[in-house]
């Protein structure tokens, strides 16, 4: 039977429909703006969200979210910082794992308390962050950390053969991502969980095990993403990374991704992060006022999930076209 | 007896005016206090209401006030007025004049003097770009009217965009990155506050373009990275968390019998990064603002040496 060619747009077709839109539109505008260059300083401007994104995935595609990772991110710069600043270099290596840690750890109690104790995941994870805030705050107060070392500049603002050393970071985490949700084990469990818990339980996948992991991953994400971000900056400021965790939802979603769980795609988390990203650099290029660039984007965003929704029904109506 | 309901150490410019209060209470009149309720609402305007109403039941001598809304206020404070409680509100403004006295900085001449000191170096023509606070505070119009105004003055410069930072480093940068992209030839920025200096600066850095004319307050945090960069093409004005300290100034004057003005706005100056470093002791943290009135005894209480 011949494909259909519509067949071909799928789930993740509005956000790369629109981000190539505002790519072409801006060309217009400023050729500079789709230079090489600016194409990589806007990847590694998302690369901390596309890397917080990628951990909110596991979680969605688990039927979870995750509003604690802006906290948990904000607490890890705390953690290596104090490593650096109390002890040099070797400080902050294991200021490092130690944050890497609080991550996992922070993660598996979300886990728990999501999936021993039944709490929505929503309100369990709102209410941890508040709690590794509050920690946050008893501990260095709102003092700045400070410049941040140029280990964590490397990782944020440096380039490997003219490419950011954070976008590097990117794809290699979407990577292991995209290869962990489509080829192993663990991602067709996390899948089969997130479509059905109780169906996953009695096929004999652990899947408390499971959604605690997807909530780990999530986590260590999250100190990955406060290495990036830090080193993007330049300084430990302690409200660095605010409001991350609710656009890294945002961007998963616009993907094409489905709070509902059991589906989810790497492709998409990353194309969410670009577009929350490039629409912050879109408005301000075409001189919006600020209020009008609020309702600018928040349209853009509309037009790109309208679109993903219509691709999807189009779809539907080719599968059962063919049957 | 004193209450005092403030916003509490939510950010350095916070926990300045915290420090300012304490200081003032708990030291430079001590002798003339009795007790003193504080009640930090953590930014949070619906936990000041609650904050200030239980206030108004201890019987206390005066209220110190810096009201998170300017609207949601005014029945605590016209209550209080009309209980013979003296009122005075400071940092922000307030929607009624049923206080004794309100202090605060020149914020709508900080940016007259701020875009009028960027435009004058550019020799009146070129790009500048405006990074302002948070979009829609009052605090951040009325220093936007000020650059405004400046800016008319100059025909011949070019304000490619006002923006908001939103305090934050990253996301000046990531805004300061798009406007280099296209227009790599700007050499003045209008900055409303250190975070978002140090985006702006970043962003110089990685674009290799050489740092432009800028402003910025006073804290210690965007001075430090001045000096250890080398740059002195900027001009800094007062943060203004100081009006807690003159407003307690003000309340004990009111105490004692003395007239006092019902508006007093803080004359504002510009000054180099120089004399602004000149003003901060030896080791002081990032935290730190340079027009601190806190005598310099007193500073390691609330400033520990780094």
């Amino acid at each position: 039977m011949k494909r259909n060619k519509v067949s071909y747009i799928n789930k993740h077709t509005g956000v790369f429909l629109i981000l190539a839109s505002i790519l072409v539109i801006s060309a217009l505008f400023s050729p500079s703006f789709v230079a090489p260059n600016n194409l990589l300083a806007m990847l590694r401007q998302a690369s901390s969200l596309g890397i917080l994104t990628i951990g909110q995935l596991f979680v969605i595609i688990g039927g979870g979210v995750d509003l604690s990772v802006e906290s948990i991110l904000q607490m890890a710069i705390t953690i290596f910082m104090y490593g650096y600043n109390n002890f040099g270099d070797a400080g902050l290596i294991y200021g490092l794992i130690a944050a890497f840690i609080f991550g996992a750890f922070a993660g598996l109690i979300n886990g728990i308390l999501v999936i021993r104790f039944n709490v929505q995941p929503f309100l369990t994870t709102l209410f941890t962050g508040s709690i590794i805030t509050g920690i946050r705050m008893i501990w260095v107060g709102i003092e700045s950390a400070g410049h941040v070392p140029e280990l964590i500049r490397f990782f944020g603002r440096d380039k490997t053969l003219n490419i950011p050393n954070a976008v590097i970071v990117l794809l290699l985490v979407a990577i292991i991502a995209g290869v962990i949700l489509n080829k192993h084990v663990y991602g067709r469990k996390l899948i089969a969980v997130g479509t059905s818990f109780t169906t996953s339980v009695y096929s004999g996948i652990r899947s408390h095990r499971t959604v605690v992991f997807s909530y780990i991953i999530s986590g260590v994400m999250a100190v990955l993403a406060s290495i990036i971000i830090s080193g993007y900056i330049g300084y430990a400021d302690r409200w660095i990374g605010a409001g991350m965790s609710f656009n890294s939802l945002i961007a998963a979603v616009i993907g094409g991704n489905y709070l509902g769980g059991g589906r989810g795609s790497v492709i998409g988390a990353i194309g969410g992060a670009l577009l929350m990203t490039i629409i912050v650099n879109f408005v301000i290029l075409l001189g919006l006022p600020a209020s009008y660039q609020h309702i600018f984007s928040g349209l853009v965003l509309i037009a790109t999930i309208f679109i993903g929704s219509l691709s999807k029904k189009i779809s539907l109506q080719n599968l059962i076209g063919r049957q | 007896m004193i209450g005092v309901a403030y916003e509490g150490p939510t950010n350095d410019w916070a926990a300045s005016l915290m420090n300012h209060l304490k200081y003032s209470f708990d030291i430079k009149y001590a002798d003339q206090v009795k007790e003193v309720y504080y009640e930090s609402a953590d930014g949070d305007a619906t936990k000041q209401l609650g904050q200030v109403e239980n206030l108004l039941t201890k019987g206390i001598d005066a209220l110190m006030l810096q009201p998170l809304s300017e609207t949601a206020m005014v029945p605590l404070v016209e209550r209080a007025y009309d209980m013979g409680i003296p009122v005075i509100i400071f940092g922000s403004s307030i929607q009624t004049d049923k206080y004794v006295t309100y202090v605060d900085r020149d914020n709508y001449k900080v940016g007259n003097l701020y875009a009028t000191w960027v435009c004058e170096q550019l020799g009146g023509e070129g790009k500048v770009v405006t990074i302002m606070g948070e979009p829609g505070s009052g605090y951040s119009e009325d220093v936007l009217r000020g650059v405004n105004d400046a800016l008319a003055k100059f025909p011949n410069i070019k304000n490619l965009g006002t923006e908001y930072g939103e305090y934050s480093g990253a996301v000046t940068k990531q805004k300061m990155e798009t406007f280099l992209s296209a227009n790599p030839d700007i050499k003045g920025v209008i900055v409303d506050g250190a975070l978002m200096a140090m985006g702006v600066l970043e962003a110089y850095d990685d674009a290799g373009l050489e740092y432009p004319y800028m402003t910025v307050d006073d804290l210690n945090l965007f001075q430090k990275k001045a000096r250890e960069v080398g740059y002195t093409d900027y001009i800094s004005v007062p943060g203004g968390s100081e009006a807690a300290a003159v407003a307690a100034d003000l309340l004990f004057k009111y105490l004692a019998g003395e007239e006092i003005p019902q508006k007093y706005l803080m004359d504002v100056r510009i000054m180099s990064g120089e004399e602004v470093q000149a003003m901060i002791p030896e080791g002081m943290p990032d935290s730190y603002w340079g027009m601190c009135l806190i005598p310099e005894e007193h500073i390691e209480l609330y400033y520990p040496k780094e």
